[in-house]
């Protein structure tokens, strides 16, 4: 089977939702000598953002969620044939992610954490109902470019500003560490309200906002 | 900078909360339109409570709600201090935090695995039903303290309390890999849920209000919310009516489908944080839904929580311009729950601009019918 074929293997089995083909194919892509990454990139990935492109037309969370199952279980197997050099390549930055504290809805929030891995993030996912100060704490031990902010619930706004505030007063904003929040009801202006420096209302626009900012900072 | 112009005087009133509401269904004028800014959680602040104490004191809850209405003056009360009444009852650890909602244990869902769902049913016992039980009571004590308001019950539905028993990651999963299991917990739930519904009628509840949040474009297709939520949601509708209750829907994510939501639940009011799906503007939304149901809002919790009064009243103003001639009628008020850390004072802001800006008002003719029809 030629690489092509693989690729686009590999990229079926995600608007599939197929787990075990994604697995076969990636299998079969590591047989065949091609680079995990590049297998990634140009077969598992077109898969997933074709999805997550379609989110609320003909996608919704139930279908995230079950390609980005499927994109895993193939990433996942060529993630661990990857050498130190080729991750370096790909590499766009740290980005923390998280949902709000009091808050355990993390569907989005995955959402967004799958296509920031599958960007080339390396993506620190603390989960959620993730106390302020963790979110800042873990920017600073790990040197993140980004800490994202998921938050589904109105009343839980105000913890999107604390995060801001206390990213300011550790001194990340001077670092150049950037913000972005987001989530159901978090529109741009509550997000802009909160002190955030970025907001999207889908995940691959947040794939977008975010390389932007990293690029200004 | 938002201008403000002079605020008129108040209108006087000469209507009951109840009699309010009841004249707008019924199409009726009434003294000025009515407005619901959903306080809950937030009728804290009127003792100065936390949301721990608040959510988890019924005696307290009660009374927080009774004065705020008295001191405010809306029009109506659904109180539920948090959505995690209902898992209460079924085994759910509800954790409260003193400065948010409560919530559920989310690293022990009730529901580990889909085999679980089938036994859904025994884990539910109204003896242990404490947050149930205190909800009946509490709508039974509101109406009979403040017999001319408008009080509201209200279930999560059945998906609704599942996503509080189960991992939600693991709940979206089985809406594809065990939908048998799932609606074989949902038959169980509706039935639980009707039960709970009924006790809230009888103890005085006038409304009912049920969210449908799976029915938004953010979340689910139009074909799998029919196939998963609308049989049960359908059912507790129609529960509702037979009960000669208003049942009312409540939205809050982007792209709600009212139509089918029309179609098959068909509710006498929508409460709607965004526009509908294939809706783009407010006036499309009048143009196209107008007709079927009342709107109820559409003041954003941002807006609740971070403007000021004067700039919530010009903005009440300007939505009374827009939907106060809304075919089937309006009601003035927000579109989600009435942020818990915002001031109350906007909740005042709100009742003021109806009191001042919704004279007379009448469903499908708007504010100021018939000035002259004024009974002072």
């Amino acid at each position: 089977m030629s690489e092509v074929e693989i690729f686009k293997k590999l990229k079926q089995s995600i608007l599939d939702y197929d787990s075990l083909a994604a697995e076969i194919a990636a299998e079969e892509a590591l047989k065949a000598g091609i680079n995990p990454l590049d297998a990634i990139r140009k077969g598992l990935y077109p898969g997933i953002k074709e999805i997550a492109d379609q989110y609320e037309k003909t996608v919704y969370i139930t279908d995230m969620i079950l390609a980005s199952d499927a994109f895993y279980a193939g990433a996942n197997i060529l993630k661990a044939k990857i050498t130190k050099e080729e991750l370096e390549k790909n590499y766009k930055g740290v980005a923390v992610i998280g949902v709000v504290k009091g808050d355990v809805h993390d569907l989005g929030k995955n959402m967004v954490k799958y296509l920031f891995e599958a960007e080339g993030f390396e993506v620190i996912d603390l989960g959620f109902d993730v106390p302020t100060t963790k979110f800042v704490d873990e920017a600073e031990n790990n040197n993140a470019n980004l800490i994202l902010i998921s938050a589904m619930l109105s009343s839980m706004f105000p913890e999107i500003g604390k995060i801001v505030d206390l990213a300011k007063k550790r001194g990340l904003k001077d670092k150049g560490v950037k913000i972005m929040a987001g989530g159901g009801p978090v529109t741009e202006q509550v997000a802009h309200q909160q002190g955030a420096d970025g907001w999207a209302l889908t995940a691959p626009d947040a794939v977008k906002v975010a390389l932007n900012l990293i690029k200004q900072s | 900078m938002i201008k403000v112009e002079e605020i008129p005087q108040e209108c006087h009133e000469y209507m009951t909360p109840m009699e309010r509401i009841t004249n707008v269904l019924l199409r009726k004028k009434v003294d000025r339109i009515p407005c619901f800014p959903f306080v809950s959680a937030a009728a804290a602040q009127i003792r100065r409570l936390n949301y721990g104490e608040y959510a988890s004191k019924p005696e307290m809850f009660l009374r927080c709600q009774i004065e705020a209405q008295q001191l405010f003056g809306y029009d109506g009360i659904t109180a539920m201090p948090d959505l995690c009444v209902e898992a209460q009852a079924f085994g759910a650890k509800i954790i409260f935090p003193s400065d948010n909602a409560a919530y559920p244990d989310p690293y022990n869902p009730v529901i580990k695995s889909a085999d679980d769902y089938k036994n859904v049913g025994k884990l539910f016992e109204w003896s242990y039903a404490e947050r149930m039980n205190n909800q009946i009571h509490v709508v039974k004590t509101i109406r009979e303290e403040l017999p001319d308001v408008m009080i509201g019950g209200m279930t999560i539905g059945p998906l609704g309390l599942l996503s509080r028993l189960r991992n939600v990651n693991d709940l979206v999963r089985d809406f594809i890999h065990n939908t048998d299991k799932l609606h074989e917990a949902c038959e169980i739930i509706t039935d639980i849920q009707i039960e709970y519904v009924e006790k809230q009628i009888e103890a005085g509840a006038r409304t009912i209000m049920v969210p449908v949040v799976l029915a938004e474009r953010e979340l689910m297709s139009k074909e799998m919310w029919l196939e998963l939520d609308m049989p049960y949601q359908k059912k507790i509708a129609d529960f509702v009516r037979k009960k000669r209750c208003f049942y009312m829907v409540h939205t809050c994510g982007r792209g709600p489908y009212f139509d089918v939501l029309i179609k098959h639940l068909k509710p006498v009011l929508i409460q709607n944080a965004f526009l509908p799906d294939g809706v783009e503007t407010e006036e499309e939304m009048i143009e196209k839904y107008g007709k079927k149901l009342i709107f109820l809002g559409f003041l954003s919790v941002s807006l609740l929580a971070w403007a000021n009064p004067m700039e919530v009243i010009t903005e009440c103003k300007r939505q009374l311009d827009v939907f106060g001639k809304a075919p089937a009628g309006y009601i003035l008020g927000a579109s989600c729950e009435y942020p818990p850390y915002a001031p109350l004072y906007n909740a005042l802001a709100v009742v003021k601009a109806a009191r001042t800006y919704g004279k007379n008002y009448k469903t499908g003719y708007g504010p100021n019918y018939e000035e002259e029809g004024c009974r002072d």
